[in-house]
């Protein structure tokens, strides 16, 4: 038997036999606590104590003029400071020992949390974990506040950045309470004379400013001065709510807004003193905004009924409302709105192009300069058509006609504008090449496209296609089909052709139907529905948007569409010979 | 077995630096902070006391007085990554105390620590035998050495220092309760194997 083990087994039988004299304790620390003294035969130890200690600084006497000045740098030399901002600020210098040299209350909070603790001597580690903890006891990181920066200031970046991740993660550890978890914010600061003279003014540590510095860099509709009684918590919620992340700075956790009303209490706020139901809304934004005259969080709440528009400023804290608006929306009602189709046709009719003619057609319904217009889209020999189209009157409001920019080709528009000379394979040989690498069937892929590409001299078809949520990405040899390039990855994320925002989601009642999106796509593909095999639809939802679609064959080709189901514009197109 | 004792060692430091802010924490009253301490090294300080005094109710007042001193104590205090030696010098001296007043009144039986530890339901046959072991077949310095090396993490220089010893004189103490332990151990086993 091992060393080691005898000596676990030794542990684990004197730890089964400690009494638990716990109770005891306390009760007596806690008389002691109420003002009674005990009684404690200390003093010899004081003597002893004494005696050393007098032998000790005789030596040290003796040490200082044996290792002169290089040992005095290296015990009482700054080497590094450390701030710990929550909403108490603390300052602590250390030497190149990481030996704490002075800890500095920045604040009155920061006085409160050192107290009587005499940290000078003590490992700055230590040092730290003694802050936090007192930070925790006093309540001034908890589960509604639970944001801290730490910031080191080091002349080496190296041992700054290996000092910062240390006290980053050992912070963080202690931060995992039972209750809550907690959000470090940790940088390395280089203080120079702009960045000192910004923290002495405004009487914050030189860390907190430099990560106000970093806030109003990205969000330039702050100010440094607005931003200065923040608390740590409150700068990281708002730098979170800006959805960037800061420059060299290094966070975990998530702020708190626990000492906030929330989001859902702020609707419910809003609404009742708008006197509006949650089903009138046609449209609801929420964030996070400063407020100047407050100094504090507030929520921006922005939305839409039929007929108006509201902007609400609300109290973060306590749900008062600060500012209301009220605008009339003008958005007559859509049953005055000429059709989708008659739009199209005044569009039509201006380019002077047929409905066969164009391809990529698309619209949307828009409120420009307070009048309602339908924005039109379509491609057609090599241009991209605009228009605005009036909803009311079908008058062209707006056209333009632009050389169609250099653009992936589907399937459906490949032959007319590459070259194709006679002795390249085919691209349907290309594609069989890639088929066969993959060793997928035609009909297990989609969103097909290829487009013949020069690389280093070469001739290749550039083949995309997707299956099975993976997207694979082929360039297989023009002359010879040999698989020149392959990758397999995880499908992205898909992307819409039209505008982004997210789109509040409709109920079903509010959507085209079935009937209309497939009259959509069966006009688009300018065929009548008696033309068509295997037509099938369904509805989905992608990124917040309801979409049908729909799907159908007429001879050997297969034609894909993704309708929008709120205003039935084209949204995707695809067209594929089947085999 | 190189990289097993570099992850002793560093959590050793780990706990000692706990151990420094902790203590610095109960300066402040935190009473939170004296639990998880008391939490954290009652085993040594009880073995450390066992070892010294084997008397189990001698121990336990002398667990008791250590944590109710080290909260009265610990405003004194001044972190120097040595938590451990503070915390065990304050044990010793209690002990010391307790032999002082035995020597004076010199009626208590030095063997009852076996009752006490017997009737602990969650203590298993191997964890008696070794206690005995300890107790019984072990030198007092012997005892001590092991406790502090085994129990409470010092390392044999530490020990050295806190008990007076010449290190040679702990390495070899130490290695011959090792022995004397693994020997009644493997007796003992053989013993029953036989059985």
């Amino acid at each position: 038997m091992l060393n080691k083990q005898i000596e676990a087994k030794v542990e684990r039988a004197f730890s089964k036999a400690v009494p638990d004299v716990w109770e005891g304790v306390l009760s007596e620390c806690g008389c002691q606590q109420k003002g009674q003294v005990i009684f404690m035969e200390q003093r010899k130890k004081h003597k002893w104590i004494a005696r050393i200690a007098g032998v000790a600084a005789a030596l040290a006497l003796v040490a200082v003029g044996v290792f002169g000045f290089r040992t005095y740098e290296a015990e009482y030399k700054v080497e590094s400071t450390v701030s710990l901002d929550v909403n108490p600020s603390i300052e602590i210098r250390a030497n190149r020992g990481e030996r704490v040299l002075k800890v500095l209350a920045l604040n009155e909070e920061g006085s409160r949390v050192i107290g009587s603790m005499k940290l000078e001597g003590s490992d700055l580690e230590v040092a730290v974990n003694a802050l936090i903890g007192s930070m925790l006891r006093n309540g001034y990181i908890s589960d509604v506040a639970n944001s801290i920066l730490v910031s080191v200031d080091h002349a080496d970046p190296e041992k700054s950045a290996a000092l910062q991740a240390k006290l980053a993660s050992e912070i963080d550890a202690l931060l995992k309470t039972d209750t809550f978890s907690g959000a470090v914010l940790s940088q390395s600061v280089h203080v120079d004379k702009d960045l000192a003279s910004l923290a002495e003014q405004h009487g914050i540590t030189a860390g907190k400013a430099q990560l106000i510095r970093r806030i109003v860099e990205q969000n330039p509709r702050y100010t440094f001065e607005q931003l200065v009684p923040l608390t740590v918590n409150e700068l990281n919620l708002i730098s979170e709510a800006g959805g960037t992340k800061l420059n060299e700075v290094v966070s975990t956790g998530t702020a708190s807004a626990k000492s906030y009303i929330g989001e859902d209490a702020v609707k419910t706020v809003v609404l009742a003193r708008a006197g509006l139901a949650e089903s009138e809304l046609k449209k609801y934004e929420v964030e996070w905004e400063l407020d100047s005259h407050k100094h504090g969080l507030v929520y921006e709440v922005e939305f839409e009924d039929a007929d108006y528009e509201y902007e609400y400023l609300v109290d973060a804290a306590d749900g008062q409302i600060l500012k209301q608006e009220k605008e009339p929306v003008a958005r007559p009602h859509p049953a005055d709105f000429i059709e989708p189709q008659a739009a199209k046709d005044a569009a039509l009719t201006h380019a002077g192009l047929q409905e066969e003619e164009i391809r990529g057609y698309r619209y949307e319904l828009e409120n420009k300069n307070d009048r309602s217009v339908y924005e039109i889209e379509f491609y057609s020999n090599g241009y991209e058509y605009d228009y605005d189209v009036d909803a009311y009157t079908a008058e062209v409001l707006y056209h333009s006609k632009e050389a169609e920019p250099e653009m992936e080709h589907t399937e459906d528009r490949e032959p007319v504008t590459r070259p194709h000379p006679a002795d390249f394979i085919e691209p349907q040989a290309a594609k069989t090449a890639a088929l066969t690498h993959a060793g997928l069937q035609e009909e297990e892929i989609r969103g097909y496209r290829y487009e013949l590409e020069n690389k280093n001299d070469r001739s290749v078809y550039e083949i995309e296609f997707y299956s099975n949520g993976y997207e694979y990405d082929y360039d297989v040899d023009a002359y010879t089909a040999e698989v020149l390039y392959h990758s397999k990855e995880a499908e992205p994320e898909m992307e819409h052709t039209e505008d982004r925002e997210p789109v509040t989601r409709p109920a079903p009642a509010e959507l085209i139907g079935k009937q209309a999106a497939k009259d959509a796509a069966l006009i688009h593909a300018g065929v009548k529905e008696s033309e068509v095999r295997g037509l099938q639809w369904e509805l989905d939802e992608e990124d917040g948007r309801w979409v049908y679609q729909v799907e159908f064959r007429i001879g050997q080709t297969e034609y894909e569409y993704e309708i929008d189901a709120q205003n039935g514009g084209v949204l995707t197109a695809q067209k594929e010979k089947a085999d | 077995m190189m990289s097993l004792s570099l992850v002793n060692e560093e959590k050793a430091l780990q706990n000692r630096h706990q151990a420094d802010s902790l203590l610095l924490r109960i300066a402040q009253d935190d009473m939170q902070a004296l639990h998880c301490l008391y939490e954290q090294v009652k085993t040594p300080v009880y073995a450390f006391a066992l070892s010294i005094l084997k008397n189990a109710h001698d121990a336990e007042d002398v667990l008791h007085d250590t944590f109710v001193s080290l909260y009265t104590a610990a405003k004194g205090y001044r972190p120097n990554g040595k938590p451990m030696a503070w915390i065990m010098t304050v044990a010793r001296n209690h002990c010391l105390q307790k032999l002082r007043a035995r020597q004076k009144q010199a009626d208590l039986p030095e063997e009852d620590w076996e009752d006490l530890v017997v009737t602990r339901e969650d203590t298993g046959a191997e964890d008696r035998l070794i206690l005995q072991q300890c107790m019984n077949v072990l030198s007092d310095e012997e005892r001590q050495i092991l406790v502090l090396h085994a129990v409470a993490g010092f390392k044999h220089r530490e020990i050295a220092e806190m008990l007076e010893l010449a290190l040679p004189t702990v390495l070899s103490k130490y290695h011959r309760a090792i022995k004397k332990i693994r020997s009644h151990i493997s007796w003992e086993e053989e013993k029953q194997g036989a059985e």
